[in-house]
């Protein structure tokens, strides 16, 4: 475990001692504000044209706020985490410092391991600004408000599991090719592929129904609204456990593909 | 201590090395020698291990190089042509990060013996390509392996810093086995006691450098022209 631990250590250190994350990260904090802002305003415009007659419309904070926000969020992932796994492992191999793991007999499945506990922290910081202006909300909020505590942590929580599947997905792409610029816009691909099977839905058909349900899109919705069904967890753990498998695959190949 | 047999490398159709079979005794320094496009650094990387064999086996210190790695594992030492160290970090990062990899400690006196006290705590993307070498073989000595792989390691670099660098590699050699790969003749003529030539994939010497310029005429440049086939071309 300490050359998986060591692995972790250096792709954190490649991450954060460039500019490049925190500008991502900048860029997240301002648009996710932006959001929250214009769903406050417009929260607002409805309580005082609905307040008299609450029942006329839909003023849960939670609803209304908080599960937009988190949703908003995972369209900004889709630009922003193909970002920073495209550095991962295709930017090993395109730096060359990548022959040393793959002379160093570090098994596969540990230099994954090492990537991907990485990937979980980056994702984690990737969330903080949203559990910040979350924060922030549930600081002004007045006593025995409509804020909804562990609704809103389990709304993170769903985003985090959102996040990390991506990067898994970014990950396998970025140990299937030495072009980082490739692996982004193949992540950044299949990412929009995901978001289209989430909108495939609307319909009668029996492909109308199943095909939202293979996006990891559609599985965050129960998780903003503050609703947990096993369902969508067990989902998210599958993409995590099948990409790193896909990503322990393709470094592996590397030795028998030269 | 290195036996390869029957080593062979296709990628496709294209078959980078063929049939080789050498043994290389324990500590001294052989140079690996060949022209560009003969399977130097892909022979080289089978020995690593960080490429598989299309068929036979390297046999290191009697154990499988691809099939027991765990067990070989910090006991082989290898410095590829660029060396493959991550920008972002120091060099103290970086020899711990090996070190880290290969399951071993640091030894203290490393950063003197390879010359980068002065980089120490520097980031490696700074550093000029002659420090680069030095690091990269540094991190290659991480561990103290019985076995060193050179892959051009005075490439690029001024000729102090080559100077310099030969003078290692031969102090290096006189406790361990180290596989020179090198375009330069007069560096395996001195440094090396035994010579492996290889061309088109296919061993054409693997003898003493004593017997081979005794072959010719006391000439490396002819040994290599000859054996490689280019010495028919020649006006």
């Amino acid at each position: 475990m300490r050359a998986t631990f060591a692995v972790m250590r250096v792709e954190l250190l490649r991450h954060l001692t460039t500019p490049a994350f925190y500008l991502l990260l900048f860029f997240l904090s301002l648009t996710s504000g932006y959001f929250l802002l214009v769903l406050i305003r417009g929260f607002i415009e409805l309580t005082l044209q609905f307040g008299a007659n609450p029942e006329a419309v839909n003023l849960h904070f939670h609803e209304r706020i908080i599960a937009p926000l988190i949703l908003s969020v995972e369209n900004i992932f889709l630009l922003v985490i193909p970002l920073i796994t495209m550095r991962s492992i295709a930017g090993e191999r395109s730096q060359g410092s990548f022959e040393f793991v793959a002379s160093s007999r570090l098994r596969p499945w540990q230099y994954v391991l090492g990537k991907s506990l990485a990937m979980d922290v980056l994702v984690f910081l990737l969330i903080l600004p949203v559990a910040f202006q979350g924060m922030l909300l549930r600081i002004n909020a007045e006593q025995g408000s409509a804020f909804d505590t562990p609704g809103f942590l389990l709304s993170l929580v769903g985003l985090f599991l959102l996040g990390r599947s991506f990067a898994g997905l970014g990950l396998a792409v970025s140990a299937m090719t030495r072009s980082p610029a490739l692996a982004a816009g193949a992540t950044f691909f299949l990412l929009l592929l995901a978001w289209v099977l989430a909108s495939a839905g609307g319909g009668d058909g029996f492909l109308a129904q199943i095909l939202p349900q293979l996006s990891p899109l559609t599985r965050l919705e129960n998780f903003a609204i503050g609703r947990f069904v096993v369902a969508d967890l067990l989902f998210f753990l599958v993409v995590m456990v099948a990409t790193f498998i896909l990503a322990t695959r393709a470094v592996d190949a590397h030795r028998w593909q030269g | 201590m290195i036996e390869a047999q029957g080593l062979s490398r296709r990628f496709g159709s294209i078959t980078a090395v063929d049939q080789l079979s050498f043994k290389l005794k324990p500590n001294g320094i052989t140079g690996f020698l060949g022209p560009n496009g003969a399977g130097k650094t892909t022979t080289i990387r089978m020995i690593t291990g960080a490429l598989a064999a299309s068929e036979g086996s390297v046999l290191i210190g009697g154990k499988d190089s691809f099939e027991e790695a765990d067990a070989l594992r910090g006991r082989i030492g290898y410095l590829p042509e660029r060396p493959p160290l991550v920008p972002e970090l120091s060099v103290k990062e970086q020899l711990g990060y090996v070190a880290a990899v290969k399951g071993v400690q640091v030894d203290d006196s490393l950063a003197e013996r390879c010359g980068i006290q002065e980089v120490w705590r520097q980031l490696q993307g700074e550093l000029s390509k002659g420090f680069r070498q030095r690091v990269g073989l540094a991190c290659a000595l991480v561990g103290s392996p019985d076995l060193l792989i050179l892959d051009e390691p005075t490439s690029g670099l001024d000729p102090h810093q080559v100077e310099s660098m030969r003078n290692l590699v031969m102090e290096l050699g006189q406790d361990r086995t180290v596989l020179l790969s090198t375009h330069l003749l007069p560096e395996v003529e001195r440094l090396c006691e035994h010579v492996l030539m290889i061309h088109q994939g296919r061993l054409v010497a693997d003898e003493s450098l004593e017997s081979l310029l005794e072959a010719h005429q006391g000439s490396l440049q002819d040994a290599f022209l000859t054996r490689c086939g280019f010495a028919e071309s020649e006006p």
